[in-house]
């Protein structure tokens, strides 16, 4: 199941030119610096976190070995967006052409799929090439599932606006008329073109959020082989119940459980790798560090987490007593992330649950009366603003 | 420049019929017999107007004085009603045409308007469940244009009379365009029939008041002017194409400015068999069938005039605005056609009255020494005509728009004064009604994600119980940004909706004598 209340997961594979390989490396070095750079990135309110990751090796299925090689190198890429798969894909190639053509293209099968006659990118064939990409989702776990990209900016933005009013007010001049301002933060768009300053920040500010201690949000990717016939018994449990269900309990913004068949995505490169047993991929976007995200799942995922990872080599029997071998297990499972972008600057889950709620109230407001006072829009939730 | 076979399509669908034929009747069929209905068709061949072009009409009046073309189709077929012929999936199964052609069709045109109903926002009094007429499960549709109603009533009944037996008629919608009641618009001679057509050409309106079709898409080939009505993007020479990646990129990182211009959209966009946006050509059925044949959706909606004037004056007093004023900030331009973004605070007859002008301008850039009106204070965001066509508006610019234009050729249905249910019959043609018509009231009209308003949705065409409709945000006097309620109840009412096909000549032929 990809989809949670009006928020869909794509996860896709895809195999990567053997001469392209280092080029497409060098780039995703670069780009992982320069998030805030990529201008349309930022204006598409589609896509609330992304991540790009290359897949070259994987864990050992058995006790008789290390990390195996594989032999092509695939670039996974993960995203969480609004709307319906078409309508995503169509609007990311529309609006950002460069930056599919800069990574895809160097994945096999491109070129005979997407690239059309006398035009770089043909949306349509763009759709058929990450199809064939696609894996499947199993479960998709959203904290806010029917909060767009855009009521997140919104309500973020409305959020440091009304606090910056009541803090002027001091308490005395609440009767005041707010300008359009708060309307159109709550409900209007959210300023398109990007100012120098916003670049900068986007860049600069996951850097001085780490340095503080105040981690932001981070994302975590763990791979595990699927013992036999574990990925039958793992369809049929999501079929049931909603496995990733715990983590409502924890800071996990997204959380995905994907599928990795034997066959890996075969394009038409020769000789297409075909592994000893499918493999079980864990994404998630989590406000805090990869400890905190880890020992949220080792408590908070209670009898799940012994169901998707219990059968799998070195697995610690004793989670609930013994944390640092399971944080030693899931530290050896664990893909770096080459690349990865946020849709609206991060913040806990509760307070990002709050700020949507306090926009929503606004917006309902200002559907009842055309000026509210400044009372009326501060009315609940006031005094922790701030 | 694409060579388009405009003899081979379908009149009204290149080429508007226009005011020189202000009747339509819609008739819905149901095929009974397949070779009796196709033995029929047949007979109705040399009836269906193929390839009309303006200047074939005016030659009635002295000529197309715009042009030195002389028209070379007789008289009487130029001054004749005009009958088109478009056929549902339903009914090409019904007619027997092979599986092999058939699921060559897109997936939205084989599974029909009424399964694509909900995706479409088609819910509540609009839901399939309340269409009339077992809209959604017809089989083809015929569509007769006249002079007069009376002339289109008399060729009705004459179709429907021998098509009786192997045919039989489930909806049956008579059409007729509105007056104006403006006093230069009702004058009659033919200096007035052969002015340059404007937005607000005398017949031009629907029963809310405004004009309608002011902004038709530019096709390659078939067009002259693409300005105002192709698409604003950019047009590099061929030789740059292998840089154009490089370009692309430094666009991005905001490091080259972006040069765009009006250009014409490309003929597959609204034809099978022509190389559409992306190079390809679109999906659809193989030759002879599909080339030159296009997707049509036809879709009489009924106004509620009355909830749409009573809204409209009651939250104009409260919020502060001339009720006009607020009509036009709904629909993005005033009744008589003049965009808001050209003329915000009234309307200008010397913009309706050319449609050129009328259509010559973008929100995000300014243009011919108008402002740019990216943030919505002239045209709010949420504009009907802001939705529906959002030109250079969206990140990603006029590029956004080109894969999801349509043609449109509504006609207004019903008499106010009679109390009788009143509406529009919308009709509009394309390539794929995936990425035209469906695309467009899914994404841009009934939510706001894209434009930035949430869940917002376009305040003209959106459906819901009364509580689940929204409301529209107004930014205005560049202080003050308001807001209008949601209405009791949506301002208007699918009666049904039929995907079709419309085929070519060609295609006519073959499936009436395969």
């Amino acid at each position: 199941m990809d989809q949670a209340g009006t928020t869909r997961a794509l996860t896709t594979l895809s195999p990567i030119l053997p001469q392209r390989t280092r080029e497409l490396t060098n780039r995703l070095r670069v780009v992982r610096y320069t998030p805030g750079i990529s201008r349309p990135l930022l204006q598409l309110a589609l896509i609330h976190y992304a991540r790009l990751m290359i897949l070259d090796w994987l864990p050992p299925s058995e006790g008789n070995g290390g990390w195996r090689g594989l032999r092509w190198k695939y670039l996974l890429f993960e995203s969480n967006y609004d709307g319906t798969h078409a309508d995503y894909v169509r609007t990311f190639a529309e609006v950002l052409p460069a930056r599919i053509l800069a990574m895809w293209s160097a994945c096999f099968g491109f070129d005979t799929t997407v690239r059309a006659k006398g035009i770089p990118l043909a949306s349509s064939g763009f759709q058929r090439f990450l199809e064939l990409n696609q894996l499947e989702v199993l479960e998709f776990y959203a904290a806010y599932p029917y909060a767009t990209t855009l009521d997140v900016r919104q309500a973020i933005l409305l959020q440091a606006i009304l606090a910056e009013a009541s803090r002027e007010a001091g308490g005395h001049d609440l009767a005041r008329e707010l300008t359009g301002e708060t309307a159109t933060a709550a409900l209007g768009p959210t300023s398109p073109p990007l100012t120098i300053r916003q670049r900068f920040s986007a860049v600069y500010d996951p850097w001085r959020r780490s340095l503080s201690g105040r981690y932001g949000v981070n994302p975590l990717t763990i791979i595990t082989p699927l013992p036999h016939g574990l990925d039958e018994t793992l369809r049929e449990a999501c079929a049931d119940r909603r496995l990733l269900e715990g983590l409502s309990e924890t800071q996990t913004h997204f959380a995905r459980l994907v599928i990795l068949p034997r066959h890996l995505t075969d394009l038409g490169q020769p000789d297409a790798d075909m592994l000893d047993t499918p493999y079980l991929l864990f994404s998630s976007d989590a406000w805090g560090t990869a400890y905190d995200q880890i020992e949220a799942i080792r408590t908070k995922l209670g009898d799940s987490c012994d169901l998707i990872w219990g059968r799998c080599y070195g697995y610690p029997e004793d989670r609930g007593r013994n944390p640092e071998a399971f944080h030693a297990w899931v530290s050896s499972h664990m893909l770096p992330v080459r690349y990865y972008v946020a849709g609206y600057p991060p913040y806990p889950v509760n307070e990002i649950k709050r700020f949507v709620q306090e926009r929503d109230r606004v917006a309902k407001t200002y559907a009842r009366e055309s000026y509210p006072s400044l009372v009326e829009l501060l009315a609940e939730g006031g005094d922790d603003r701030g | 420049m694409t060579e388009v076979e405009v003899d081979e399509v379908q009149g009204n669908v290149l080429y508007a019929y226009g005011d020189d034929f202000p009747h339509a009747r819609y008739v819905l069929l149901r095929v009974n017999h397949a070779a009796a209905a196709k033995a029929n068709l047949r007979a109705w061949l040399d009836q269906i107007t193929f390839g009309l072009r303006p200047w074939d009409r005016r030659a009635t009046v002295g000529g197309d004085p715009h042009t030195d073309r002389i028209s070379e189709v007789p008289p009487q077929a130029r001054d004749r009603p005009h009958v088109n012929v478009a056929f549902t999936f339903l009914g090409l199964q019904a007619l027997g045409v092979s599986d092999d052609v058939l699921y060559a069709f897109p997936d939205e045109f084989r599974q029909g308007a009424y399964a694509r109903a909900g995706a479409n926002g088609d819910v509540a009094g609009s839901a399939p469940g309340n269409w009339r007429d077992e809209l959604g499960r017809g089989h083809l549709l015929l569509v007769v244009y006249a002079r007069t109603d009376a002339e289109r009533d008399r060729l009705v009944e004459r179709l429907t009379r021998e098509a009786q037996g192997c045919m039989t008629p489930l909806h049956d919608l008579p059409a007729s365009r509105l007056h104006s009641s403006r006093r230069s618009e009702q004058r009659d001679d033919s200096a007035w029939r052969n002015r340059p057509q404007g937005c607000d050409s005398r017949l031009h309106r629907e029963h809310f008041g405004f004009a309608d079709g002011c902004s038709q898409p530019a096709i390659e080939g078939v067009n002259r002017d693409p300005t105002g009505n192709g698409v604003y993007a950019r047009t590099p020479p061929r030789w740059w194409r292998p840089f154009r990646p490089l370009e692309l990129a430094l666009e991005d990182m905001g490091l080259k400015p972006i040069k765009r211009r009006w250009r014409a959209i490309r003929a597959g966009e609204f034809l099978l068999g022509y190389e559409n946006e992306e190079g390809a050509l679109p999906v659809g059925p193989p030759d002879p069938l599909g080339p030159n044949g296009t997707f049509m959706v036809y879709r009489p909606i009924s106004q509620d005039v009355e909830t749409f004037s009573h809204h409209i004056e009651s939250e104009a007093e409260r919020l502060g605005f001339e009720p006009d004023l607020l009509r036009a900030k709904v629909v993005g331009r005033w009744p008589d056609g003049t965009p808001l973004a050209l003329s915000p605070e009234r309307p200008d007859e010397l913009i309706a009255d050319n449609r050129r002008r009328a259509n010559d301008f973008l929100y995000q850039e300014s243009r011919n020494g108008f402002p740019a009106d990216p943030d919505g204070y002239g045209c709010p965001l949420g504009a009907h005509i802001r939705r529906s066509n959002p030109r250079d508006s969206l990140p990603g610019g006029g590029e956004r728009t080109m894969a999801h234009r349509i043609i449109r050729r509504g006609m207004p249905y019903g008499r106010r004064e009679t109390g009788e249910d009143c509406g529009l019959v919308f009709v509009c043609f394309s390539s794929s009604i995936a990425n035209g018509f469906e695309f467009i009231q899914r994404t841009w009209c009934n939510t706001g994600s894209e434009i930035g308003l949430g869940s917002e949705r376009d305040p003209i065409l959106q459906q819901g119980e009364p509580g689940e409709l929204t409301g529209m945000v107004i930014p205005s006097h560049h202080d003050r940004t308001v807001v209008m309620k949601p209405p009791e109840k949506p301002f208007v009412t699918v009666r049904g909706c039929e995907y079709l096909f419309v085929p070519s000549r060609r295609g006519f032929e073959w499936l009436t004598n395969g």
